[in-house]
């Protein structure tokens, strides 16, 4: 699991270098939308819709 | 009032529940409709004066009816208190299961109140039970005619001091378990009885909201959910079928319902997709959101961000896993 970090290191650095200069817009745009499905997962994960509860105080006359 | 809760309730009956008290001053003698102990203790908690008043998520007072019993008004009214309303959120979840003693003179259940996310307990925060019967037929002398009057409530469970279920959980996936029972009179038509729990601060001084509520006949409230033969609050899926029981990663909760039961959540799989045979997928879109969450730390308990496990999740543990996508080695 555990790899060099200095092979690895250079690996993104020119992985980054290619991707930032060609599809940096389009990386922009999906982390954006990725950060959005991301948050909007978490947040709606984490809470339950409230039932409406009504006491009706009546009589029959 | 009550025609335009009927509406409601036929059109909202998953997300409206109610139940409705009968004034004492204002129910014919033959009626057993009447609770004035009851009665007097709900309607104390609301300041409830004159009839009809009806109090919304225990925040909101509504007093008066239709006149000359022209209920739509009325109708169009509370349909826009209703919307108002729904779209509130709850971090409490109410579930409920019973059983009908082969007498069927008394109902036995447990409540399951749980809490999806940290939430600071409010004080005098309880979970309170009431017992309703539904759909009875029954003459309104107001308005001259008979109508069907929506979940007459038959008892107060949890009324007074001594019958108090204080709630006490305030962490996310706690939950706190209530075990009772109740006698089911003869008088009753069993089909339409309802239990009803609610999670509500009561307070002397003032308002008393209404953080989460459910009702559910109690003869559509099974024991054993999802029919694998293994009762509800023993079963770790208990809405997933799984007689087995497996649970890959012994957290209590089964692998058929389990998120984090390290099948998807895998070491790299940091946004926990899967193709069509549930085999996690790593890829570059796994750097992304991981990029993301270096940025801003929000993320679900299931995820596997250390890779280097070194007990910190960094900037390190991002560049080993582009080596990892990068060299195929997942």
């Amino acid at each position: 699991m555990k790899k060099s970090i200095l092979n690895s290191s250079i690996k993104i650095v020119v992985l980054s270098t290619i991707v930032t200069s060609a599809y940096n817009q389009s990386i922009e745009d999906h982390q954006s939308k990725n950060n959005m499905n991301f948050r909007s997962i978490v947040e709606n994960a984490s809470r339950s819709q409230q039932v409406v509860w009504v006491e009706d105080f009546t009589g029959l006359n | 009032m009550s025609f335009a809760l009927d509406t409601l309730l036929r059109e909202f009956p998953n997300t409206l529940m109610t139940i409705e008290w009968h004034s004492p001053g204002y129910t014919p003698g033959n009626s057993d409709f009447d609770l004035p102990e009851v009665y007097s203790n709900r309607a104390d908690l609301y300041d409830v004066g004159g009839i009809p008043h009806s109090e919304w998520n225990g925040l909101q007072s509504f007093v008066g009816g239709a006149s000359n019993c022209v209920w739509e008004y009325v109708y169009i009214d509370r349909h826009g208190t209703y919307e108002d309303l729904v779209v509130q959120e709850s971090p409490y979840e109410i579930i409920m299961q019973g059983e009908l003693s082969d007498d069927s003179e008394t109902f036995n259940f447990d409540i399951v109140v749980s809490l999806e996310e940290d939430y600071g307990l409010e004080s005098g925060t309880n979970i309170e039970l009431f017992v309703a019967e539904d759909s009875i037929y029954s003459y309104w002398a107001a308005c001259g005619e008979s109508h069907m009057a929506r979940n007459v409530g038959r008892a107060y469970l949890t009324m007074g001091e001594d019958n108090r279920i204080p709630l006490t959980i305030n962490s996310a996936g706690q939950s706190q378990i209530h075990s009772g029972s109740f006698a089911v009179s003869g008088s009753w038509n069993t089909e339409q009885v309802k239990l009803i729990a609610l999670v509500q601060q009561l307070n002397d001084c003032c308002e008393s909201p209404v953080f989460q509520a459910n009702a559910e006949l109690i003869l559509d409230m099974p024991i054993d959910r999802d029919g694998d033969g293994i009762n509800n609050l023993e079963d770790n899926c208990p809405d997933d079928e799984n007689t087995a029981q497996e649970d890959i990663d012994d957290d209590q909760i089964g692998d058929v319902c389990d998120p984090c039961n390290g099948l998807v959540y895998v070491l790299g799989n940091v946004n926990g997709d899967a193709n069509d045979g549930y085999d996690p997928i790593i890829d570059v879109i796994d750097l992304l959101a991981f990029s993301d969450y270096l940025d801003e730390p929000i993320g679900n308990e299931c995820q596997m961000l250390d890779i280097l496990e070194d007990g910190m999740i960094n900037q390190w543990d991002l560049l080993v896993l582009a080596d990892i996508i990068m060299s195929g080695d997942q």
